[in-house]
């Protein structure tokens, strides 16, 4: 029963689109604060123009679908859906609170550190079934980009498996003190990785829209545009719940209804600051990313390991 | 490094503080000096029929037309008009003068070449702000 609530409601299927529409308006209106602007506001003013991601889903819903003759045409229109299902599985396997998940088990993390990495393939797959000289330079950067960030963040979140265990739901009751500081290290890769893996602000290379139209995008419109470019704000959300999971205390120090809203406040807050980064950095280049992600990335997250290693060998 | 990075998050949370620059545009108005060279309307109880304005304008967008009341009044083509001002400053009795209006709507073709029937609610009740 709590894990029928779980998929439909929170963090399921409900909760999956209503970050969406808060996700997508809120990094308009951070950036558009940043830089002295309104940002959206004409559809519903009430709310601070919250509806305006409602509208442009309606209005791309509507527009024409144009798949190209030349690309498989069942490939070219599942892809997309497989890329978001890639990108919301690893919800399945994350507690929105205590008794709220979907799917317990007990090598959750395990099983959405893997289901997280599979994302890039369907992507890749994606850009190459549209058969388009942007999509496959945006398929070479994403591959390269996931081959700087799996590392890093594999790593990272072993650190952190080292301190919890495996289970999700244990890794919550684990953390006497908030994992952000016991393994400041993870965090910081983590939350870099992820930025990489989601493709956030300085590492936005795989859709450069003012260097390859939209990279492995580019072929498409209408609905597969809303499901291939929200999946990359549906990882976030798994992004961001996992990051609140093991490095903010998670639902911690409430239980049932109010801590699955302090875990999902958590893990806005870790939203917010992966949103703002669009009005903070300029875009690296492809090598500046990769060497990054291969050197002091890696080394960080090394580190980290080595941290909780010792926590563990002197806490016993 | 890492201090670099700090202070790129203070001027983002600085700047985002601020609040916009931009004006809420359809609902607020900017506000421009007095000195606005907006569109032009006339006082057709101080205007003489001189046809001086007609006479100076560079456009040729000012042409005049019999009026209910017998009389001629200039009526400008928007379409042609550059907004000199040079009419304004001809007109000896100032009957011509300028608005603070600068975006205008005519829903026919026709009424903003006529001399009167195109002129334009003068004040609206938006708020205006300045750039600075």
């Amino acid at each position: 029963m709590s894990g029928l609530a779980a998929a439909l409601l929170y963090p399921g299927i409900t909760a999956i689109f209503a970050y969406l529409l808060v996700a997508i308006w809120l990094e308009r209106k951070l950036a558009a604060k940043v830089q002295w602007r309104y940002g959206p506001l004409y559809v519903s003013r009430w709310l601070g123009g919250l509806l305006q991601g409602l509208a442009d889903a309606l209005k791309l819903i509507f527009s024409e679908l144009v798949v190209p003759s030349y690309t498989n045409k069942a490939l070219f229109t599942a892809l997309p859906l497989v890329v978001f299902l890639a990108d919301a599985l690893p919800v399945m396997f994350i507690p929105g609170a205590p008794d709220l998940v979907i799917y317990r088990s007990h090598y959750g993390l395990a099983y959405v550190l893997v289901i997280l990495l599979l994302a890039t393939p369907a992507i890749v797959a994606m850009a190459w079934v549209e058969a388009d000289k942007f999509t496959y330079i945006g398929a070479l950067r994403e591959i390269l980009m996931e081959a700087a960030y799996e590392v890093p963040l594999a790593l990272s979140l072993f650190a952190m498996i080292i301190l919890y265990g495996p289970d999700p739901v244990q890794a919550v009751e684990a953390q006497s003190i908030p994992g952000i500081l016991a393994n400041p290290l993870a965090f910081f890769a983590f939350f870099v990785s992820a930025a990489m893996a989601t493709s956030r602000f300085p590492f936005e290379i795989p859709d450069a829209d003012t260097e390859i139209v939209f990279g492995p995008y580019t072929e498409y419109g209408s609905t597969l545009l809303l499901a291939s470019f929200g999946a990359n704000y549906v990882a976030l959300y798994s992004f961001s719940l996992l990051g609140a999971l093991l490095f903010l205390g998670g639902w911690a120090p409430f239980g049932g209804l109010l801590g699955a809203a302090v875990m999902l406040a958590k893990a806005m807050l870790l939203t917010i600051v992966w949103l703002i980064l669009r009005a903070i950095y300029p875009r690296l280049r492809i090598d500046q990313a990769l060497r990054l992600g291969w050197g002091s990335l890696l080394a960080i997250s090394a580190a980290s390991v080595a941290v909780s290693v010792v926590w563990r060998l002197w806490l016993g | 490094m890492l201090i670099e990075h700090i202070r790129l998050f203070a001027v983002a949370v600085k700047n985002a503080l601020r609040g916009p620059i931009t004006i809420d545009y359809p609902r607020e108005a900017r506000d421009y000096s007095d000195r606005l060279r907006g569109y032009i309307v006339n006082d057709k109880e101080r205007c003489i029929s001189c046809g001086l304005c007609e006479a100076v304008c560079p456009a040729k967008a000012i042409k005049f037309s019999v009026g209910p009341d017998g009389r001629r009044y200039p009526g400008i083509d928007y379409g042609r008009c550059i907004f000199c001002g040079y009419c304004v400053d001809a007109c000896p009795t100032g009957s011509l003068r300028h608005t603070q209006l600068h975006e205008v709507v005519w829903t026919h073709l026709n009424t903003f070449a006529k001399y009167a029937e195109g002129d334009p609610e003068e004040v609206d009740g938006r708020p205006r702000r300045s750039l600075l």
